[in-house]
């Protein structure tokens, strides 16, 4: 699949921000694992906390709220706020 | 006849509370064979039959990823109980139908406990639940508020309609889309021929998951067969098929809720989202976070004092008496029968009975910072420190607990997910040096540094810290290297009032099963360490013995010279040393015993009313110095602000305990050099903590991990007695 639309790491969206997930690099563990939670590929999440050096806390479906570590913040790949499809 | 009935759900949904509500106190805590995921199994009996309710272990998925994961499954498939309740957060039903759906396609008889009804509806979530049980295929959907107990009676008769009248329940079967649904139909005449335990479809969706598990469960052809078709899938559409297959699961629950389910404006910020901005701040979170430490750490440390000495007073004082008397009137006096029961049983029920209240001071912190919601976050603010140590947020509690007790610290490991994590952990808290070492170092402190005693005791805290942290960066360098740490994803529960029957509960299961696996395995040893006392070596009697010509005494001789390097080669220094791994608290009576002779005398009997007033007025005086300690809670962390003096409260007007064992300072004194000293208490401070850590170590990680700790901490507190007595030569103090 192909995206047109510019990507960043989820890593660097600044809190308040809502944005949609096209794309999850590294291992098929890291991948189901974040699914399982409820991040998959296609998703939108929301940023509620977090900066650039430490761990995210991230809303996703509904009234989850999830923490996630700097590793995996920089290997989420979502879709730069302010573009739509 | 009996039935089986499991209760399955996402971390937080409410799975414990129900447990709860459903079985009460006809519960029992332990392990999962083989694993160290914590089993609760209760009973209950139902409109005549005897049912059995086990609550499995939190999970998001029925994939691979964690030991909880693979345990829920297992049971499922192998127990195969005659019902299975998803309880499911009303308020995040997207997420929990995602485990609902991965349940239905293993075709168990399912209920639907919809928990957390009341926030869903505080948050102006409406639930059609007559729509979502029909396209759930007619799952009963019963609404429920856990914690106050509603819907109970619903659920307790679906459960059992469930269980009892078989109706087969239609598989729920989702399309997953073209391109896997065809190889999903390629692997089934495969898996059919193979004739696996499995059902066919489910176990097709799993390998083409690429879970690990069934991958090495089935034969290799099989697995090969799925591995290609995964690779088709990938090469086909650009995605991978377990991307696919979580996209088909939750395209199919998006299709479930629509119009069953109807919320108010999408992620509204709530109560918790504005908590966590001060809670879980980079800076706020890490103050709070330690602030709210030292109070756990005053509770298990000082709270549970004064209790503790009620307990160990009401042992060696009117219990031993009375069994004295009453074994008087059988005219056993003096006999090895006597010395067996006081020494060895006694004093062994007594030894694990102190940890009661230690015990009860943890597990009470513990429980209210889970169910509060707040652990979670504790080990949000922490990750980015203990990451630096190769450790993981939540190692901190355990650890900081280890400074008042080994024991709680090694259960609070319980706390972390990850089972390399837990082992890590509680290695290290062993280093951690506990109250009960801390009478060793005054009395050698006194007798050897004078007024310089506090910097003794500061360096040995010091020189543990130091020794966790070298060991901590060994073993996940070297005995962990080449696993990846486990990514850090975690769910935020919301902040929750915790439940007082939840944490009662909690409390109680806990206390009960230290009691029951730990407890034993104490009493056990210490009659093993009677009988060595007991056993005569240059003639004598038995049972009659000084310490020194008893088999205990014998080994010591034989031990001793192992420890001349270090300075102290002598069988006094190593007889108590082998007392201490019984437990610390013996050491400083078993050295006034060995170095100055001195046998500990009973009280003199007094008559039974006596005792029964005694023991009373000691209660009630240890219940009101419970209370003082945690009055005191407050003007201890005012008072650790330099400059400031908060004066504490001293209800009963107790003089302030000024110790001093003259006579056995004395006998040190002649025994050791100031450096024979340090070394001494270096040995003392690193080698294994006691008996009870033993034990708990050994319920929590196994019989080899156990070794392997005892190896480790024996032959670190001997290398670190000899480097500190040959650095002290070298330097020429000595
Ligand atoms: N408001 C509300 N709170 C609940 C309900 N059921 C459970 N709780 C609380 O939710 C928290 C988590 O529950 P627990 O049973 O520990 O969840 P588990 O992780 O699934 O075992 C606890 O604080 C409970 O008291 C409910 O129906 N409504």
């Amino acid at each position: 699949m192909l995206h047109h639309e510019h990507t960043i790491p989820l890593s660097m969206v600044t809190p308040g921000e809502t944005v949609e997930l096209v794309h999850i690099h590294g291992g098929q563990k890291l991948r189901k694992r974040l699914a399982d939670l409820g991040l998959n590929v296609g998703m939108t999440v929301r940023v509620m906390q977090g900066d650039t050096t430490g761990p995210m806390i991230v809303a996703v479906k509904g009234d989850t709220r999830l923490a996630l570590g700097r590793g995996i913040t920089h290997h989420v790949v979502v879709i730069a706020p302010g573009q739509s499809k | 006849m009996t039935l089986t009935i499991c209760l399955a759900g996402n971390p937080n949904a409410g799975k414990s509370t129900i447990f709860n509500a459903l079985t009460g106190a006809r519960q029992h805590v332990g392990n999962w064979p083989g694993k160290t995921v914590e089993k609760k199994e209760g009973r209950l009996s139902l409109s005549g039959h005897e049912v059995i309710i086990v609550d499995l272990p939190g999970t998001y998925s029925l994939s691979a990823f964690s030991a909880e994961e693979i345990i829920t499954r297992d049971f499922i498939l192998d127990a195969q109980p005659d019902a299975v309740v998803a309880v499911v957060d009303a308020a995040n039903l997207e997420r929990n139908l995602y485990l609902v759906l991965q349940l239905l396609e293993m075709h168990v008889p399912l209920v639907l406990a919809l928990n957390m009804s009341d926030v869903a509806e505080s948050r102006a979530i409406r639930i059609d639940r007559q729509t979502l049980s029909e396209r759930l295929g007619g799952v009963p959907v019963i609404p429920m508020v856990g914690s106050r107990a509603i819907g109970l009676d619903a659920l307790k008769a679906a459960m059992m309609r469930a269980a009892t009248d078989h109706a087969a329940i239609p598989p729920l079967c989702l399309d997953l889309g073209a391109p896997v649904e065809q190889e999903i139909a390629g692997l089934l005449p495969l898996i059919e021929r193979e004739a696996t335990p499995y059902p066919p479809r489910w176990l097709a969706i799993k390998l083409l998951e690429a879970d690990e598990d069934l991958l090495s469960k089935v034969p290799p052809a099989l697995a090969q067969a799925a591995q290609q078709a995964a690779d088709r899938i990938s090469e086909e559409t650009g995605e991978d098929a377990d991307t696919l297959i979580a996209d088909a699961r939750y395209s199919c629950i998006g299709e479930l809720v629509r119009g069953a389910v109807s919320r108010a404006a999408a992620n509204p910020i709530t109560v918790s989202d504005k908590l966590d901005r001060v809670l879980a701040h980079r800076v706020w979170g890490v103050v709070i976070f330690l602030a709210l430490m030292w109070v756990v750490f005053q509770f298990t440390a000082n709270v549970s004092a004064p209790l503790l000495d009620w307990i160990d007073g009401l042992f060696s004082g009117p219990v031993t008496r009375w069994t004295v008397a009453i074994l008087g009137a059988f005219g056993l006096n003096g006999t090895w029968f006597e010395s067996l029961l006081v020494d060895g049983v006694i004093g062994g029920v007594g030894g694990v009975l102190v940890f009661v209240p230690v015990l009860f001071a943890l597990y009470f912190a513990i429980a209210v910072l889970e169910d509060s919601g707040y652990m979670a976050r504790a080990a949000f603010v922490m990750d980015r420190f203990m990451q630096k140590l190769g450790l993981h947020g939540k190692s901190f509690l355990p650890m900081l607990v280890g400074f008042g007790c080994t024991v709680p610290g090694i259960y609070a490991t319980r706390t972390l997910e990850n089972p390399d994590d837990r082992k890590i952990t509680g290695f290290l808290t062993t280093f951690m040096s506990c109250g009960a070492r801390l009478p060793v170092y005054v009395v050698f402190g006194s007798a050897f540094f004078g007024a310089a005693s506090g910097n003794l005791v500061f360096a040995l805290y010091a020189i543990g810290i130091g020794v966790a942290v070298l060991t901590s960066l060994l073993l996940t360098r070297l005995v962990f290297k080449g696993k990846p740490a486990a990514p850090f994803v975690m769910e935020l529960p919301p902040y929750r009032v915790p439940n007082p029957r939840t944490v009662a509960l909690y409390i109680w299961g806990h206390t009960a099963e230290f009691l029951r696996r730990a407890g034993t395995v104490i009493l056990a040893a210490s009659v093993v360490i009677w009988l060595l006392l007991a056993i005569p070596v240059n003639g004598g009697q038995f049972a009659r013995v000084n310490a020194g010509d008893s088999l205990f005494g014998a080994i010591s001789r034989v031990i001793a010279p192992v420890f001349a390097p270090a300075g102290f080669g002598q069988w006094e220094a190593a007889s108590s040393l082998m007392a201490g791994f019984v437990s610390k608290e013996t050491i400083v009576s078993a050295m006034s015993q060995i170095y100055t002779n001195a046998s500990d005398d009973l009280p003199a009997p007094q008559p039974l009313t006596d005792d029964a007033r005694d023991i009373a007025v000691g209660l009630g005086e240890a219940l009101v110095l419970t209370g003082q300690e945690i009055v005191n809670i407050v003007p201890r962390t005012v008072n650790v602000i330099p400059g400031m003096h908060m004066p504490e409260a001293n209800l009963l007007n107790q003089p302030p305990d000024t110790g001093g064992d003259t006579a056995l300072e004395t006998a040190l004194r002649a025994a050791f050099t100031p450096l024979t000293a340090l070394a001494f208490n270096v040995f003392v401070l690193l080698y294994v903590p006691c008996l009870a850590a033993v034990a708990a170590m050994r319920q929590e990680f196994g019989t080899r991990w156990m070794g392997l700790q005892m190896a480790y901490t024996l032959v670190v507190a001997w290398l670190g007695a000899i480097v500190v007595y040959q650095a002290g030569l070298f330097l020429g103090i000595g």
